[in-house]
C-alpha cells in the first residue's frame, strides 16, 4: 500500500479493527483482595482541634511569609559562602616557639595556623619539610616537636620557650591564659608521651614588647627571664633602652642578662621602686652608652645609693627596705631625661632638684647619683 | 461536583483508604487488563503487567500528585512503562506481585478456576485472528510507535489523552502517531 489513500485505509482498517473484550473477574477479585489487605495504606492521622487550629494559623501565615523565608535563605547561602570561602581567617594571636630553631606561628579564632615561618635558619630549614598551614595549633605544635625530637634536638640540657602575644583586640586577656594553657599542655603532654624531661618556659607577652624586642633582634629566649622576674610592663621599658638611648644591638644583647640581674637586685635587694631601679640602670647606660664599664658604673651607682640611703638611716630615717618606695612621677621621670644630657648635668636648686623620695619623706637626689656614675667614669 | 473533583477527591483518600483505592482499581481495571492484551497478545503476560501496574500504583499512590489529568491516565503510564520494561529487558516481570504473594498470602483454593479463567481469556482471544494479525505487525515496531498507535487504536484514547500518558506534547503525539502508521502501512 502506498500514498495517501494507503494510509487512510490503514487508519480507517485500525479504526474499525473488532478488539478482543477480555474480562477475569476471578483473577481481579484475587488482585483486588492481595491489594487491599497490604499494608502499603498511609496511616490517616486526624489532628486534634488545637492542632488544626495551629495549623490554620501557618497555613494562614505562609502566604505572606515564604517570600520573606526564600529571601532570607538565599542572603543567608550568600553570606556563608562568601564567609566561608572569601573572607580571610582573622588572625588572633602570634605563637612563637624556640628550641633553637624558632618558629612563629600565627593563629586564627579557630586554633588553625594561618601562617608558619622560621625567624631564623635552622626555623627555616625545619618549616621547608612541615605543613602546618591550616592545622590545628595543637596537631601544629605536636608536629613541630615530632620533627625535633626526630632530629635529636629535644636533649635534656636544652629548653622550649614558648612566647604567645594577641593580635588586634578580638582576644582578650583571659582568652590568651586559655590558648597559652592549652599550648604548654600540648607541649608538656607530647614530652610526657616521649618520656624527655626538659624545662619548658611559656610566656604571655604583648605585641609592643615583640615589636620592641624584634627591633633590637632579640629572641624569646633573650627576655623571658626578664619577663618572669619584672612582669611585661617593666620589662618592656628595659627593651625599650635600646631604642630610647640608641645602643647597638649587639652591645645591648650581650648586656641584656646584666641588666636583667641587675634590675632583679636593685628590685628586690635593695628595696627600689622598679621607677627608682629603671632610672639607675639608665644612667648607667648613659654614661657608657657602649656598655664597655657597665658593671662597673652599676656598682658605682648602687654603692652611692646605699651610702645616702645609710646617712639617713644614721639620721633616723628608715631604711631602704623597711618601707616601700614610692614610684616618681612618670612624667616627671621622662622630663628629665629628655631634658637633662648625660654628661652635662645641670646643679639643681633648692626648689627644681628632682628628687626620689620614699614613703615615709627620705629621699635621696638623683642628681647625686648621676654625679657618682660621673665621678666613677671621670 | 464534577467527575474530576470527586476523582480527585477519591485519589486523595486512596492514599490511606483501602476502600476507595478499591474502587479505582474496580473501574480501571478491566481497561488496563485489555490494554495490555492488545499490547502483548497474551493474556497470562497482561496479567502479570497488569497486577505490577496496580501494585506500582498502590505503593506510589502517597506521592502522586493530582494535576488535572485523569487517574487512569497515570495507571496508563504505569502500564506503558512496564511493558516497555518487559521488552527491553525480558522476563522478571513480577517481582512486586510475588512479594506481595508472599507477604500477603494469596487464595490457592481458587487456582482452578483462576486457571480456567486464564484458559477460557486464551481461547476469546484466539479467535480476534485480524485483530492478532495486526498486533503482530504493529510489534514490528519501535516501541515508541507500538506504545502511540495501541493507545490511540486499541485502547481507544484520544491524542490529548496520550500525550497526557507519554508526557508529551499533543502536538508531538500526533507526529508520533502519523510517522509510526506510515512506517505500519509498510507491512500492510
Amino acid at each position: 500500500m502506498t500514498g495517501k489513500a494507503d494510509y487512510e485505509k490503514l487508519q480507517n482498517k485500525l479504526d474499525t479493527l473488532e478488539l478482543p473484550e477480555i474480562q477475569m473477574p476471578a483473577y481481579q477479585q484475587r488482585l483486588r483482595k492481595t491489594l487491599l489487605a497490604s499494608s502499603c495504606f498511609e496511616k490517616e492521622i486526624t489532628p486534634s482541634p488545637f492542632q488544626h487550629k495551629v495549623r490554620a494559623r501557618i497555613y494562614r501565615f505562609m502566604p505572606a511569609a515564604w517570600p520573606l523565608v526564600a529571601t532570607l535563605a538565599v542572603l543567608l547561602i550568600t553570606l556563608g559562602t562568601y564567609a566561608t570561602f572569601f573572607t580571610a581567617p582573622q588572625v588572633v594571636a602570634s605563637l612563637t616557639l624556640q628550641v633553637n630553631p624558632v618558629i612563629n606561628m600565627t593563629i586564627s579564632s579557630r586554633n588553625k595556623v594561618i601562617t608558619a615561618n622560621g625567624l631564623n635558619a635552622d626555623g627555616q630549614t625545619l618549616l621547608a619539610r612541615l605543613d602546618l598551614t591550616s592545622q590545628n595549633v595543637n596537631e601544629a605544635l605536636r608536629i613541630i616537636a615530632d620533627a625535633l625530637r626526630k632530629d635529636g634536638l629535644l636533649s635534656p640540657e636544652r629548653r622550649i620557650i614558648i612566647a604567645l602575644h594577641p593580635i588586634g583586640d578580638s582576644l582578650g586577656a583571659a582568652d590568651l591564659a586559655v590558648l597559652s594553657g592549652n599550648v604548654r599542655r600540648t607541649i608538656d603532654e607530647y614530652l610526657a608521651g616521649q618520656e624527655i624531661s626538659l624545662e619548658v618556659t611559656s610566656s604571655e607577652l604583648t605585641a609592643e614588647l615583640m615589636e620592641t624586642a624584634g627591633d633590637a633582634g632579640l629572641l624569646p629566649a633573650d627576655y623571658v627571664d626578664l619577663v618572669a622576674a619584672v612582669g611585661v610592663p617593666l620589662a618592656w621599658q628595659v627593651l625599650s633602652l635600646y631604642r630610647e638611648l640608641g645602643l647597638s644591638p649587639e652591645s645591648f644583647k650581650e648586656k641584656l642578662d646584666d641588666i636583667t640581674e641587675a634590675i632583679i637586685e636593685l628590685i628586690e635587694e635593695k628595696g627600689l621602686s622598679e621607677k627608682e631601679a629603671l632610672l639607675i640602670i639608665k644612667n648607667a647606660i648613659k654614661a657608657d652608652p657602649m656598655l664597655k664599664n657597665f658593671d662597673g658604673l652599676l656598682e658605682s651607682g648602687s654603692d652611692i645609693l646605699d651610702e645616702n640611703m645609710d646617712e639617713r638611716s644614721d639620721s633616723e630615717r628608715p631604711r631602704r627596705g623597711q618601707t616601700k618606695p614610692n614610684v616618681p612621677n612618670e612624667h616627671e621621670a621622662e622630663e628629665y631625661e629628655s631634658d637633662k644630657p648625660t654628661r652635662d648635668v645641670p646643679k639643681p636648686d633648692a626648689a627644681g632638684e628632682e628628687k626620689i623620695e620614699t614613703e615615709e619623706g627620705a629621699e635621696h637626689s638623683e642628681y647625686e647619683l648621676q654625679e657618682s656614675i660621673d665621678d666613677y667614669q671621670e | 461536583m464534577d467527575n474530576n473533583h470527586s476523582e480527585k477527591d477519591l485519589v486523595a483518600r486512596a492514599k490511606h483508604c483501602p476502600e476507595a483505592f478499591g474502587w479505582l482499581y474496580d473501574q480501571n481495571y478491566s481497561a488496563i487488563l485489555n490494554y495490555c492484551i492488545r499490547r502483548t497478545g497474551d493474556v497470562e503476560l497482561a496479567q502479570d503487567i497488569t497486577a505490577e501496574t496496580f501494585v506500582k500504583a498502590l505503593k506510589n499512590i502517597g506521592r502522586y500528585e493530582w494535576r488535572g489529568s485523569s487517574f487512569s491516565a497515570w495507571l496508563y503510564r504505569i502500564a506503558g512503562n512496564e511493558l516497555t520494561s518487559y521488552y527491553r529487558k525480558g522476563a522478571n516481570k513480577t517481582v512486586s506481585l510475588e512479594y506481595l504473594r508472599e507477604s500477603q498470602g494469596f487464595d490457592p483454593s481458587s487456582q482452578a478456576e483462576l486457571e480456567e479463567e486464564l484458559i477460557a481469556a486464551e481461547e476469546q482471544l484466539a479467535r480476534f485472528q485480524e485483530f492478532l494479525s495486526c498486533r503482530q505487525k504493529i510489534s514490528q515496531l519501535p516501541i515508541k510507535y507500538q506504545e502511540v498507535i495501541t493507545l490511540r487504536f486499541f485502547a481507544c484514547r484520544s491524542l490529548k489523552d496520550i500525550a497526557e500518558i507519554l508526557g508529551k506534547p499533543e502536538g508531538t503525539t500526533k507526529s508520533l502517531l502519523h510517522r509510526g502508521l506510515k512506517k505500519l502501512r509498510r507491512f500492510f
